[in-house]
């Protein structure tokens, strides 16, 4: 196995350019994760208010009971200095002082200068209180002008207020599937980039060493033969492609909590069968012996080209129609149709079939780059 | 010596409408250090490439160690070392794992291999370099670990391929000597160059090559018996008018004069002293020259004779 062995040596040294990609792939990919954990929840706020009541009736009373509804009460006493040193220093968030006659004029109907209030002029909380109590108020002389009593109309108001309507919170883009993430989706989108990418910066190099004209020339000339040759480039070339595709699969499954179900599966076959593709390109490539100046250059041309025209980095829905039709042309597109249709994202619908239609084109994408690889090769052999 | 150990017959090679070898037919006998001479595109790398079987041919046969030779025949390959022209390195590798990793294509018990890996090295001289990674090496031990990793498997029969081109002096000398060594250890060697010095200080056997053909073939003193020419007298004369190189041309066993750039060149076929005769004319009829000297025939001789032009014209 002296090829092979070589191979990894070779392999070794070449692995801190696939590395940069690796590292900067995944701190992307660790961030996506710890901030897709921080989804926005809304809860009751209890807000600190203080009552002054200066009218002392049972109408005030209602009030007060209302608006310490669901908040926390402060006391507060009835002098000026205290109040704004209570709002100033944020002991109370909200003072409401209840004006004398405050009973009588409701029982007139005259709802205007009925109390006053103390607040910070930047609080949101605040205002939407004031919002809170004008509707209160409208709600109570609704009420009173249907002929009920202050304190009844008060009443019902109350409970009006408190009718509470059920919220759904709804992310535009939530893939609204439990059990294929959104982070998921967007780290095997993602990954078509870096495994074509990998592959190219990593294997290319090595390959293009191990079939250099003259250590090609050598190693012909040994005793060793052509096809044990061969099967250790092969095996070598096989086990790096394994393991980049391991790696990345268990990173996938750790980052996005060890969730593992049919999608998840099928997401994982899919970037199965596009490593192999990105193995075939970066064999393609290697065919033609380019110097290593213009193997970076085409690194970035296929992988960037690729990614773009294929949806990797704007989802497929957004692409003119133009781009997608010459996208249906690349093994790329066909990846990340079949990872929108786990995710049920950019107008795709879960379908098995239609997965595995994906995958059969993305099959028959490898099959046709290894047989352009070995048409080059023999080309190449006949014009040595 | 006896055993033919290579043996190519009527060989043609065509590269579409060019003969790169053209009948051409060779015998290799065991022990030999058999040198190829011949200028750029001779088709000295065409014939060790043919023997490699690293290149079809069209028409002929190759046999070596009594065996045809083909792509597959890894018994005869076992057997034999090659040093292309080209260092064909790993520059990935440090210097040991460059000759391990060679030497393994051919050994495969390690304990055996890390002796004949240790004997390559301590062989080109190359024990305090172990470690460096090729790119770090001087272009004369590169030439060295490049033979190190051709020579490692300890082959019955070693084919250079040009080994020395761009190497200096001193790196030259010694791997040369190097070659002349590994022949006493026993191998057979078959050396391509086109530096005709080389060939003429380490070759037993040469065959002189040119638009694919083997024009000569022999010892180098053999070759140089087939021409004319036995010596070539160089005399520096500022002023030699025509009617002097005419007496000068008139003298026993000269054959050819040329006289330019106050240069005059005499070359005999046969004779003695001609040094003499030549410089005792000249005093005689008072003619002043500077420096003189006597040069007997070399490789390039031969190969101008027989083809009219140098050994190097088209370097």
């Amino acid at each position: 196995m002296q090829v092979f062995k070589t191979f990894l040596k070779v392999l070794k040294k070449k692995l801190p350019n696939a590395l940069i990609f690796i590292g900067v792939f995944m701190a992307i990919a660790i961030a996506m994760a710890n901030s897709g954990a921080e989804t926005a929840k809304y809860e009751d706020y209890e807000m600190k208010i203080g009552i002054i009541d200066r009218d002392n009736s049972k109408e005030s009373k209602a009030l007060s009971e209302f608006v310490l509804d669901g908040n926390k009460p402060v006391d507060i006493a009835d002098d000026e200095d205290e109040i704004l040193d209570a709002v100033y220093y944020e002991r109370a968030g909200y003072i409401l002082i209840i004006k004398e006659g405050f009973g009588e004029k409701l029982k007139n109907g005259d709802l205007n200068d009925l109390f006053e209030n103390y607040k910070l002029p930047s609080s949101v909380y605040g205002t939407l209180f004031d919002n809170r109590l004008d509707s209160y108020l409208n709600s109570v002389g609704a009420y009173m002008s249907s002929g009920l009593e202050p304190t009844e109309a008060m009443s019902k108001a109350q409970e009006a207020m408190n009718v509470e309507t059920k919220v759904t919170m709804k992310n535009f883009e939530d893939t609204g599937n439990d059990d294929y993430s959104e982070n998921f989706s967007y780290y095997y989108k993602y990954l078509a980039y870096i495994l074509i990418s990998v592959l190219i910066t990593a294997l290319c190099p090595v390959l293009l060493i191990m079939n250099r004209k003259e250590i090609k020339a050598r190693t012909i000339c040994s005793s060793i033969t052509a096809s044990s040759q061969t099967f250790q480039i092969f095996l070598g070339s096989g086990g790096f492609v394994l393991i980049i595709w391991i790696f990345f699969a268990a990173a996938g499954y750790i980052l996005t909590d060890g969730i593992m179900n049919q999608k998840v599966l099928l997401a994982m076959l899919n970037s199965f069968i596009f490593i192999i593709i990105a193995a075939g390109i970066a064999m393609l490539i290697a065919a033609f012996e380019p110097s290593s100046n213009v193997l970076n250059m085409i690194a970035n041309v296929v992988g960037l080209g690729m990614s773009f025209l294929c949806g990797v980095f704007v989802p497929q829905d957004l692409l003119a129609e133009g781009v997608l039709t010459a996208g249906k042309f690349l093994p790329a597109y066909w990846y990340v149709k079949a990872n929108n249709m786990l995710a049920g994202t950019c107008g795709e619908v879960f379908s098995k079939s239609e997965i595995f239609k994906c995958f059969g084109v993305e099959v028959l994408y490898a099959v046709a780059l290894f047989a352009v690889v070995m048409l080059v090769m023999r080309v190449k052999r006949k014009e040595a | 010596m006896g055993n033919t150990i290579v043996k190519i017959d009527n060989l043609v090679k065509r590269y579409k409408e060019l003969i790169a070898l053209d009948h051409f037919s060779l015998e290799i006998e065991e022990g030999e250090i058999f040198g190829l001479l011949g200028p750029n595109g001779s088709g000295k790398t065409t014939t060790i490439n043919c023997l490699l079987s690293l290149l079809a041919y069209d028409k002929g046969n190759i046999e070596i160690f009594g065996e045809k030779m083909t792509p597959v025949n890894y018994k005869v390959k076992k057997e034999i070392g090659i040093i292309m022209q080209n260092v064909a390195v790993f520059d990935e590798l440090t210097v040991y794992e460059n000759i391990d990793y060679f030497c393994g294509l051919y050994i495969k018990d390690k304990e055996t291999r890390r002796k004949y890996v240790d004997e390559a090295i301590a062989f080109v001289g190359l024990e305090d370099f172990v470690k460096f990674y090729p790119k770090k090496l001087s272009g004369g031990l590169l030439r060295r670990l490049n033979i190190a990793c051709g020579i490692a498997h300890k082959p019955k029969l070693i084919i250079l391929d040009e080994p020395t081109v761009a190497v200096d002096p001193q790196s030259r000398n010694k791997i040369l000597e190097g070659i002349q060594e590994l022949n006493k250890q026993g191998a057979t060697i078959i050396y391509t160059s086109h530096y005709m010095e080389e060939v003429e200080q380490i070759c037993t056997r040469i065959a002189i090559m040119d638009k694919g053909k083997k024009i000569a073939e022999g010892t180098k003193d053999e070759l140089k018996r087939m021409i004319k020419n036995t010596e070539t007298l160089t005399i520096e004369i500022l002023d030699l008018s025509d009617e002097m190189l005419e007496k000068i041309r008139a003298l026993n066993h000269v054959y050819e004069t040329d006289y330019s750039d106050s240069r005059l060149e005499v070359r005999f076929s046969g004779g003695k002293h001609n040094l003499i005769h030549v410089l005792n004319l000249l005093q005689e009829n008072n003619v002043s020259f500077s420096r003189a000297y006597s040069e007997l025939p070399t490789l390039n001789d031969v190969f101008l004779e027989i083809t009219g032009k140098a050994l190097r014209d088209k370097e």
